[in-house]
């Protein structure tokens, strides 16, 4: 139904989407998740050109909306959006709101609007709300009324931007509930939220967004079960990543120290497990590996901590010849580092010039 | 990493606070080569002492060894972890810890 | 509830603007000493050991004195108000008036003149001085020289030419003279060396005898012992003749007599001088020729300039100034408006009045104009018209200029008519002196007239811009002016006057000028009023206790009658007062019949009116009875038992004081002297109580043979009446009411609103000031917010250069409208742009205010869009709404409510700032009550009244938006309206 193809949108100082490219079928329920600014609304704000694409195509049933001729109200027409801040029109009451656009846009006649927007509001228990405005209802009577909003307009697909993130947590059942309830009947979403359980749940589909496209593309038990790539894993498993490349042997050691104290803190890492963190690194990468280094090294230190599981792992990636850190001359710091850890593991690779790998599991 | 002793005539008790790591043991080495000179006896207190690294072992090595020429040279009130370091190191066969 | 309060806050206003005019005008008042009487219990000084001092002891007996050594000390305590007044002799207070200003003099004939001589010493030579100047001083009175010189030296101003006694040449020989050099004006020093009336008299003397003069300066008291010395022959220096001196001195007689007078603060009294004005605030109007010429005149007084002579009169009025300069005219025409304003009476030059046209262009016009200018002061017509604009009264006929059916065209003339005597309007015509002359200009050629009212600036301006074909309204000729228009030739001249404020206002009869006063039908004084007060209205009625009554309840303002009918109906009530008619007087006398026995009975009472005046019993009566309280006793008219005959006597008993009722019987003073005259020639007498008409009626026909009524023995009545000789000689007063405070206050306030509103129609150009107010709001507002919108729209468009190019001219025109004021765009459009004749003030003060209020719809309108949640135009566009679908059902309605307080509160301003259309010849309601102003010059009541109006109207306006708001309001739509048709 909506097929994109090398999607780009680019800011003054950012380029959210790179080179998007995907197919949405009709009936897809599609979860769109991802770390914050990895352009997961602008991706659904590109769909119905609320953003303007820097390049590439959107084609609608066969039109490709991003063509200059292309009368984009008329595709408006056919897709709905609910908003984060539910946008409902404040000088209209809640009838009104709904009745509006069928009656300007679709020409439909005062009654047809009014029984099928009353309809409507009855099936997400509204119905007595009918001539209430927007600033009487609380924050999940107004996103229920968005959506009766963008039905009456009979669409034929829904986009769903962050619907309950505005929601006190109170509230944010009902409105999953009419969600569900279209998912259900077999209308087409696009739903961009962080409620991990509920995108699991309704969606047939799930985006993880990242690195300016659709980083991973699954279904909901690859991506949440069984993620592949590293990026998604670490999103999914809510790995605590920090990351650092070394490229001098006179890199700011305490700086590095104070940083990785100061994310195990945040993270609420044990402190005896930051102490040892510290430790495998100070014996393993500035003792071992660090001298057998040139001139023009790089040396990429991450830690990734698992809140749930309560594992630290420290990893290294070192360009230059290959060298088994565990074949290290210098037994005192490895020693040391054995001690601090629950296994050492090496691996050659060959990734961005990167030749060798360590795994470390910190005890 | 601060440094603090305490002289006693032939007995000097230098006491460690802090981390004792890559970038803080040279400054520990220049300071015992200097402070040596004609001590019979030297305790180390690690009580402070919060880390320790293989570098800062090195430096334990050497001052060890050139305190056996002149007296000897205890360590005292290190913790588990340093104790671990000891250990798993064999350094506590070398070092005299109380 | 709202209403209520608001018309609370309303009353409010209402009642405090009333209270600050009242006090404004009340804080005039002040206490002055104005006649002799006044200073019965004041604080007097005395010049230690002068001949005043007895006087005042004299004169005042009740008064407090104080002594002082000098004059200077007198006149810094009175300056201090320490004391209020002195006693001098006139030629001395003269003097005075050379260095300060502030002091007048109050006459009185109950004070002794003083009388001066010189004083020869006692030998043979200082006899023959003596007797010389004897000689002199008669010649000197007889030819008029010492009236000459007295003129010179006494009459206020210091003169400027002095005679030099060291250029005497006399061989007779030398008279050594001993003078005071410190007596001003007698003898005194000045620059120019000795001088003084007393040494210029000497040296005529001395010239005429011819002797030389030989002059020491010393104190009086070695004057005195040089002369017993025979060191000087002649002292002088206004030594006063007494009897003590003469005892001691040998005096000349008298070479000058010089009246007493009381010296104290206040302003000269009728001859008010230029120079009283250095120092002061003197107003003038920007441009005129008195602006010029006031400072030349008067170089220290402090100058302001003002625009328009209404402003002047009302600075005046309220004490921003003390005097102003302008022309004659106005002078008269104030006057008769009733203003109570005086003149200072100098000659101070003449202003020429011409007629302007612009520089260069219309010149056959203005040849036309001069020749007729030429042909009219030939044949006398101009001189016709002056007498008749520049009179006593305002004309009562006026020239048609509607209908002259010219054919050689229309002259557009230029004129503002609030240039009273020149151009007013009356009945919403325009009159004047002016509008006459143009009139007839135009009859005689051909022409046809639009006069088009406006400024008088804009005259000068809408002229020299050639928007008018010539522009006249008392203009004068200045040099200024002539650099940048043409003058026609003079066609009227006038005196400058400086206007200052009435001196006299309480007791002032000009106050009675344009009042409303009440006549008996048919008496003296219905004439008599209508002589003084040509101006007034008269209102008749049947007697006199109905005109008494009238004048209490405020339905006129003055009855005129005598002073002692005045002063009995004043005793019972205090709140009468009375202001003497110096102009006339009234004898009163008893009736006798015209025949024999009427003759003999008059006679009788001439003897016995005689014998009466001659013993003072006469004047003991005329206090009884006519003095400030009621005498409580009854005359015995029934013990008379003569055994003469019975006089029949009519008697008027409503005539009080001279003849009433009391206890039910008659008394009077008449009654008195009848009864004493009855008694000493033995007469009975039987009373007839009737009106003294009857009486005299009744003396025609022999039933009275004597007639008592106070009656007036007016020359008519001598033809048919005896008169005795008058027994009284009565003074004619005003009387007025002077109600309570506030009474007065809201009386004034009436008047004041009668005419600004009622007179003359004035009303109507109310309306018509309200109406072109709303027309040019209304517009404006309208077109305004249409090219706001417009404007609004464009920038808003999808083309990229419209919206850009839009919003550039936006930005653009609304910083220069924001930048210059509202007044100088109109007069850029009006003179600038818009030069052609054709375009109305009202359709550029239109086009102006749309151009400002287009920019504010613009500013405000962006600002109020911007506002609106940028949500709104998503949820709108995500929905399928197009661009301006969007703006028009979702963003707009959103944004009006941001929009809507800024725009009734502009539109509001609007209104208010239309106030200035005046300035470009627009009659709005400003101008017209301006116009209003300068026609009544009425200060206060006509600004107050316009202020209400916008006030009012500005009201409406923001509660008419107010209701437009709230049916915007979307929340107030029924649900039913919302779902019209809709079966639920």
């Amino acid at each position: 139904m909506i097929t994109i193809r090398h999607l780009k949108k680019e800011y003054a100082n950012a380029t959210p989407l790179k080179d998007v490219n995907v197919e949405i079928h009709k009936g897809d329920v599609i979860s769109v998740i991802g770390p914050s600014g990895t352009g997961k609304s602008t991706l659904i704000r590109c769909i119905n050109l609320l953003e303007t694409p820097t390049s590439g195509e959107i084609f609608v049933d066969g039109e490709c909306i991003t063509d200059k001729k292309c009368n984009i109200n008329k595709v408006r027409q056919k897709m709905g959006m609910v908003f984060q801040s539910f946008n409902l029109f404040n000088h209209m009451n809640v009838i009104e709101n709904i009745m509006a656009a069928p009656m300007d846009l679709l020409k439909k006649s005062k009654q047809e609007a009014y029984d099928y927007g009353i309809e409507l509001l009855r099936t997400v228990g509204l119905a007595d709300k009918a001539f209430n405005y927007p600033d009487q209802l609380s924050g999940g009577q107004k996103q229920r009324v968005a959506i009766v909003r963008a039905l009456a307009m009979e669409p034929e697909i829904i986009l769903l931007d962050e619907p309950t993130s505005a929601l006190d947590p109170t509230m944010v059942g009902e409105v999953q509930a009419v969600i569900r309830d279209l998912a259900r009947k077999g209308l087409t979403l696009m739903i961009v939220t962080h409620e991990m359980r509920f995108a699991r749940e309704i969606a047939n589909r799930v985006f993880y967004m990242d690195e300016g496209g659709v980083y991973e593309d699954g279904t909901p038990e690859e991506i949440f079960d069984n993620p592949k790539k590293e990026k998604t894993i670490r999103f999914i498993k809510h790995l605590k990543v920090f990351e650092h490349l070394i490229t001098s042997k006179d890199f700011d050691f305490i700086g590095f120290n104070t940083d990785l104290e100061e994310f195990g803190r945040r993270n609420q890492v044990a402190p005896k497990t930051i102490y040892r963190a510290q430790s495998v690194f100070e014996e393993l990468a500035v003792q071992c590996v660090l001298p057998k280094l040139d001139k023009d090294f790089k040396l990429n230190v991450a830690f990734e901590y698992s809140q749930e599981e309560e594992t630290l792992f420290m990893t290294l990636k070192y360009d230059g010849d290959t060298f088994d850190v565990r074949n290290t001359p210098n037994v005192i710091s490895f020693a040391i580092a054995e001690n601090a850890s629950e296994s050492i593991e090496y691996a050659e690779i060959d990734e961005d010039g990167f030749k060798n790998l360590v795994t470390v599991k910190i005890k | 990493m601060t440094i603090e002793q305490i002289v006693n005539a032939t007995e000097l008790t230098v006491k460690v606070a802090g981390r004792l790591d890559t970038t803080t043991a040279p400054e520990l080495e220049t300071f015992l080569k200097q402070s040596i000179e004609g001590v019979e006896k030297l305790i180390l207190d690690f009580s402070e002492l919060e880390y320790l690294s293989s570098a800062g072992l090195r430096i334990l090595l050497t001052t060890q060894k050139a305190m056996n020429k002149q007296g000897e040279m205890i360590i005292k009130n290190i913790n588990e972890t340093i104790n671990e370091i000891f250990e798993v190191t064999g350094f506590i066969d070398i070092l005299t810890v109380e | 509830m709202k209403t209520k309060r608001l018309l609370c806050l309303l009353l409010a206003i209402l009642m405090v603007s009333i209270l600050l005019v009242s006090c404004s005008n009340e804080s005039q008042q002040e206490n002055k000493f104005e006649t002799f009487e006044d200073f019965e219990t004041a604080r007097l000084g005395i010049l230690t050991g002068s001949v005043f001092d007895k006087q005042t002891t004299e004169l005042f007996p009740n008064a407090e004195k104080y002594n002082f050594d000098t004059v200077v000390d007198l006149l810094s305590n009175l300056n201090e108000n320490k004391i209020d007044g002195f006693l001098i002799d006139h030629a001395f207070y003269s003097a005075i008036g050379w260095e300060k200003s502030g002091y007048c003099a109050i006459e009185s004939d109950k004070t002794t003149p003083s009388e001066f001589g010189f004083v020869t010493s006692d030998t043979e030579k200082g006899n023959t001085i003596n007797r010389e100047l004897n000689e002199f001083i008669a010649k000197m009175n007889e030819n008029g020289e010492v009236k000459k010189l007295a003129d010179k030296w006494f009459s206020g101003t210091k003169p400027t030419e002095f005679e030099d006694y060291q250029s005497l040449t006399g061989e007779k020989g030398t008279i050594y003279v001993g003078m005071t050099d410190v007596d001003p004006p007698w003898s005194f020093q000045n620059d120019t060396g000795l001088t003084g009336f007393d040494l210029e008299y000497m040296i005529l003397f001395a010239r005429e005898y011819g002797y030389k003069l030989e002059i020491s300066t010393v104190d009086f008291s070695f004057i005195l012992g040089g002369l017993k010395s025979g060191k000087y022959d002649v002292g002088i220096g206004g030594i006063t003749i007494t009897e003590e001196r003469k005892q001691e001195l040998n005096f000349t007689d008298v070479y000058y007599q010089s009246p007493v007078v009381m010296v104290t603060k206040g302003w000269e009294k009728g001859a008010s001088r230029l120079s009283n004005l250095s120092g002061k605030k003197v107003g003038v109007m920007t441009g005129s020729i008195q602006a010029v010429m006031m400072p030349e005149l008067v170089p220290d007084a402090e100058y302001m300039e003002f625009n328009s002579v209404s402003d002047l009169i009302a600075a005046l009025g309220s004490n921003k100034i003390d005097a102003f300069g302008c022309d004659e005219s106005l002078y008269t025409s104030m006057l008769w408006e009733g203003q109570a304003v005086d003149r200072i009476d100098e000659p101070l030059g003449e202003s020429n009045y011409g007629i302007i046209f612009p520089k260069g262009k219309k010149l056959e016009l203005q040849s036309e104009l001069n020749k007729f200018i030429a042909d009219r002061t030939a044949d006398g017509t101009l001189k016709e018209l002056e007498d008749k604009w520049f009179g006593a009264k305002e004309p009562l006929e006026f020239a048609d200029y509607e209908n002259l059916n010219g054919t050689n065209g229309t002259i557009t003339v230029a004129i503002n008519s609030a240039s009273m005597p020149f151009v007013y309007l009356k009945n919403n015509k325009f009159v004047g002196f002016d509008i006459e002359v143009i009139t007839a200009f135009a009859k005689e050629y051909g022409y046809n007239v639009k006069f088009e009212d406006t400024a008088f600036a804009a005259i000068l301006g809408g002229v020299q811009s050639e928007k008018y074909d010539l522009g006249i309204s008392g203009i004068t000729i200045t040099d200024e002016r002539k650099e940048s228009m043409d003058f026609s030739d003079v066609y009227h001249v006038e005196d400058l006057a400086v206007i200052i404020r009435s001196e006299e206002d309480a007791n002032d009869l000009s106050q009675f000028n344009t009042a409303s006063l009440g006549v008996v039908t048919g008496s003296l004084y219905g004439g008599y009023s209508k002589e003084q007060f040509p101006n007034a209205e008269i209102k008749e009625f049947n007697n006199f206790s109905d005109v008494l009554v009238a004048l209490k309840q405020g339905k006129v303002d003055g009855i005129m009658l005598d002073k002692p009918n005045f002063n009995s109906v004043a005793r019972e009530d205090d709140s009468l007062s009375c202001v003497v008619v110096p102009a006339y007087s009234v004898e009163i006398g008893f009736g006798f019949q015209k025949n024999e026995g009427g003759d003999a009975l008059q006679a009788q009472m001439n003897t016995f009116l005689a014998k009466l005046d001659a013993d003072g019993t006469t004047q003991k009566l005329i206090d009884k009875w006519y003095g400030e309280t009621e005498p409580q006793e009854t005359i015995p008219l029934e013990e008379l038992k003569g055994n003469s005959k019975t006089l029949s006597v009519s008697i008027d008993t409503t005539r009080k004081p001279f003849v009433y009722m009391y206890e039910g019987k008659p008394v009077g003073f008449e009654i008195e002297v009848l009864y004493m005259f009855c008694k000493e020639y033995g007469y009975n007498v039987t009373i007839s109580d009737v009106s003294f008409a009857s009486g005299l009626a009744g003396l025609a026909s022999e039933k009275y043979d004597l007639v008592c009524g106070g009656l007036y023995m007016t020359p008519e009545r001598k033809e048919s009446v005896n008169f005795s000789n008058p027994y009284m000689n009565a003074e004619v007063v005003m009387a007025k009411y002077e109600r309570s405070g506030f009474l007065n206050f809201m009386l004034s306030l009436q008047e004041s609103f009668e005419k600004t509103f009622i007179r003359e129609q004035r009303w109507k150009l109310i309306v018509e000031g309200i109406y072109t107010t709303m027309v040019i709001s209304l517009f404006s507002v309208i077109g305004g917010t249409l090219l706001g919108f417009a404007l609004y729209m464009l920038s808003r468009s999808k083309n990229k250069w419209l919206s850009k190019s839009a919003k550039g001219v936006a930005k653009v025109y609304s910083t220069i409208i924001a930048g210059t004021p509202t007044l100088v765009i109109l007069m850029l459009l009006f003179y600038v742009v818009f030069t052609s004749p054709d375009m109305s003030g009202i359709v550029v003060a239109i086009v102006g205010f749309t151009l400002i209020f287009g920019s504010f719809v613009y500013d405000t309108l962006a600002l109020a869009v911007s506002g609106v949640d940028i949500g709104q135009k998503e949820a709108a566009y995500a929905l399928g709404y197009s661009r301006n679908k969007t703006f028009f059902r979702i963003i707009l309605p959103q944004a009006m409510k941001m929009f809507m307080p800024s725009y009734s509160a502009e539109i509001v301003n609007l209104v208010k700032a239309t106030s200035v259309v005046g300035y470009i010849a627009v009659n709005d309601l400003t101008k017209m009550g301006d116009i209003i102003r300068g026609n009544t010059y009425e200060a206060f009541f006509p600004l107050i009244a316009v202020a209400l109006i916008y006030f009012i109207i500005t009201w409406l306006i923001t509660v008419l938006l107010g209701i437009v708001k709230r049916k915007l309001e979307p929340k107030r739509r029924k649900n039913k309206n919302i779902l019209k048709g809709v079966k639920r």
